[in-house]
């Protein structure tokens, strides 16, 4: 990708003088992805600017660590996913009030998709709660897979575990997603 | 779960599947409500997950604002001490009495250093470098049959075209199905191809003393659903300007639009129009994705004053009348420039010729599977028939490409009449005389099927022609990839050739190569790559995959023409 190369020099230019220019750059090359990333996270619109801006002040003073074994993409996504985690120990409890309305009533509307046979809104919140409700690791695993098609290796890297370990997160969500769908059907709900 | 299948559907890779797996599933599923609602479920998480929501544009600044922007000047200057002190150390070793003195300098240097970054810091201007672009270029305008600059002096497009690869790459696993399909089986990219704009090539590009680049996009890489939309934005506005420091204007095209584009149409074009893909002008989907895409990317460049304009469709098509015909081209035409002026007020947009409209029934037009003249029973046939619309506004400058004549510029069929093609640009220039003289901007080039005596000849009548109507020009184009499967000759117009591909393709072996497989090396000899090959890009047994291939004589004519006009 592009953005790779171009990424490469903006961070030798940030190292090399400090240019603050090429930080901004970067910053708002991953702010609209990272935001989207810490949101789904968590669910909260007043905490995700906090904790973006708390990724990027870190991503700017560890800027030295880098090193390209790694692409930076996957540095920062790792960095996102450590800071989200902390963020959870901090505020010990997860929120309740979702702020989805608007993503859910945008993503139905733009369906032009025939083979979908319920298209109501009740029907996407309760789809997304089950997301929403996955243990930490499983959705950090699925969000990854489907925010930037991330590899399992890749998604491995992000989380500090091994690539099949990631796959097997990313499978148990998908099933938790079935098993879920079950109950809803037996409830009379979907 | 009750279906025993769904376990295996959970487990479904796209990437790992087999194809007769695959087709088992697929029949499953189409019979199955279980399976059926997990998987519409998980699309619905994927869109979920996708989905942008809408994020405070000027959050960076926030950031900027709270990180130490001296973090990284200071470093440097603590790398420097370092070594200093690394090669004082024997001596400190020897002399007690030298620390004083070591001292003194190191706190010399450091006041220095903190000094000259204050000077630093404190002098900058506050730029919004994401925002708008610090350059003596200034916006462009259209005044008469010219295009001036800020102070009012004419100012000819001297430039070269970037065509980016928009048209994309041919990938596993898709385009082959297409390809049985009978369409297009290249993917237009979501993400810009890094080979095509590297470091290299803005050096390159900076000695041909261009003053503009037309800078080619497809619509995928500005869709509202690409994930990589943002940092697409970030990769152009570097772009535009890296290419602004080095006194070059950008003008954005977009070559490939959703729908029917240039490129799809070679295989779209023999279809009745029944089942031919729509384009923007027929398709009212098209069309607002079309509009969406440029009000997009309006709103974000508004601020760049060295980008020239915005070229907003490549060679288009007139639907016949069923479809609407002239008035609806006219009016989406019109309406996409309102919308793109509702957000920028001053930008030139550049008005397209269409190069082909669809017959209508009763009219004849060339078959060329049959390779005769048939007559429209409403299956739409390709009329190959130019012309202008005019867009009610202001700061337009009408595009026309010229690739005349065509046999003998993109085959080498014939040659060319200097008579014919003066006409051909008078026609046009009559025209936007008729309307009341706006400028206008012609895109050309020649394959490199023809000698390179030729195409010298060839450039040399066409700059002749370009100069007496006063119309400002954009060579096509800087640089395409090359390799065993893109023919060399017939339609390669590019100045640079890029193997890309190379490390897959050959082996290098004792001071010679050999092809990896037999279907390189049969391509590589029907599109007279194993010459080029050998001669351009096989230097000592090393492959230097970016090549001026002869095209020296080529740049060099090029940069005579822009010199005597600038």
């Amino acid at each position: 990708m592009t953005i790779m190369k171009h990424e490469d020099i903006l961070i030798s230019k940030i190292l090399n003088g400090g240019d603050m220019e090429s930080f901004s750059v970067l910053v708002q090359s991953y702010q609209v992805q990272l935001y989207n990333f810490v949101y789904k996270m968590i669910n909260s619109k007043e905490d995700t600017e906090d904790i973006l801006q708390e990724i990027f002040i870190k991503v700017y003073n560890n800027l030295y660590k880098y090193n390209n074994k790694y692409s930076f993409s996957t540095w920062v996504y790792s960095i996102a996913v450590n800071t989200v985690k902390s963020s959870y120990k901090k505020r010990k409890c997860r929120p309740s009030n979702y702020f989805i309305d608007n993503l859910i009533e945008e993503i139905s509307s733009s369906d032009n998709c025939p083979e979908l046979l319920i298209e109501s809104k009740e029907y996407y919140t309760k789809i997304i709660e089950v997301i929403d409700n996955l243990k930490e690791k499983q959705k950090t695993a699925f969000v990854l897979k489907y925010l930037k098609n991330f590899s399992y290796k890749e998604i491995g890297n992000i989380m500090c575990i091994s690539q099949e370990a990631a796959k097997m997160k990313v499978h148990r969500a998908k099933t938790i997603l079935a098993e879920k769908l079950e109950i809803l059907r037996k409830k009379g709900e979907l | 779960m009750k279906c025993s299948f769904l376990k295996e559907i959970i487990n479904y890779d796209e990437n790992s599947v087999s194809i007769d797996t695959n087709k088992k599933l697929q029949k499953h599923i189409s019979t199955c409500k279980e399976c059926k609602e997990y998987l519409e479920a998980l699309m619905i998480s994927k869109k979920y997950i996708v989905k942008e929501p809408e994020v405070n544009k000027n959050f960076y600044k926030q950031v900027l604002n709270s990180v130490d922007s001296n973090r990284y000047k200071k470093k440097k200057i603590n790398i420097i001490l370092m070594q200093y002190f690394e090669k004082l150390k024997p001596v400190i070793k020897y002399s007690l009495g030298s620390v004083a003195v070591i001292c003194a300098v190191v706190i010399i240097l450091v006041s220095k250093a903190l000094i000259s970054d204050w000077d630093i810091v404190g002098n900058k201007k506050n730029v919004d470098y994401f925002n708008s672009n610090e350059t003596n270029l200034n916006f462009l305008q259209t005044n008469g049959h010219d295009i001036i600059t800020a102070d009012g002096k004419p100012f000819k497009i001297n430039g070269i075209t970037l065509t980016n690869n928009f048209w994309g790459n041919w990938v596993e696993g898709v385009s082959e199905k297409l390809r049985i399909e009978g369409k297009d089986p290249v993917v237009r990219p979501q993400v810009q191809d890094p080979w095509v704009l590297t470091e290299n090539d803005f050096e390159r590009i900076k000695n041909l003393d261009c003053n503009t680049v037309l800078y080619g996009i497809n619509y995928e890489l500005f869709a509202e659903d690409n994930p990589y939309r943002s940092s697409n934005m970030a990769s152009l506005k570097n772009h535009i300007n890296n290419f602004a420091s080095m006194e070059i204007y950008t003008a954005i095209m977009l070559m490939a639009p959703p729908g029917l584009d240039s490129t799809n149409d070679l295989y779209e074009m023999y279809k009745p129009g029944s089942i031919r893909i729509k384009s923007v002008f027929e398709d009212d989907i098209y069309y607002s994705q079309w509009i969406n895409m440029w009000k997009y990317i309006a709103e974000e460049l508004k601020g760049f004053t060295s980008v020239a304009g915005y070229g907003i469709i490549n060679q288009p098509r007139v639907p016949s009348d069923e479809d609407g015909g002239i008035e609806v081209f006219t009016e989406r035409l019109n309406n996409i420039c309102k919308e793109i002026r509702k957000i920028d007020k001053k930008r030139i947009i550049f008005v397209p010729e269409y190069n082909s409209r669809e017959a209508n029934p009763g009219e004849p037009y060339w078959d060329s599977i049959t390779n005769s003249y048939k007559v429209d029973n409403g299956d739409q046939g390709i009329i190959w028939e130019r012309g202008f619309v005019q867009v009610k506004q202001p700061n337009i400058v009408y595009l026309f490409h010229f690739f005349e004549p065509y046999d003998f510029v993109t085959s080498g069929i014939n040659d060319f009449d200097t008579f014919a093609l003066e006409e051909q640009v008078e026609h046009r220039a009559n025209w936007v005389k008729g309307i009341g003289n706006s400028p206008m901007l012609v895109e050309y080039g020649i394959s490199r099927v023809n000698s390179i005596d030729k195409r010298l000849r060839w450039l040399e009548t066409v700059h002749t022609i370009f100069q007496k109507y006063g119309v400002s020009y954009s060579y096509f184009h800087y640089k395409a990839s090359a390799g065993s499967y893109v023919s060399m000759e017939t339609g390669f117009n590019a100045i640079y050739g890029e193997y890309i591909n190379w490390q897959n393709e050959i082996t290098l072996k004792n001071g010679s190569y050999v092809f990896n497989y037999e279907d390189a090396s049969q391509a590589a000899k029907e599109n007279n790559f194993v010459s080029a090959l050998e001669k351009y890009f096989l230097k000592d047994n090393v492959i230097e995959p970016v090549s001026l291939l002869d095209n020296e004589p080529i740049i060099d004519s090029l940069r005579e023409f822009w010199k005597q006009n600038n």
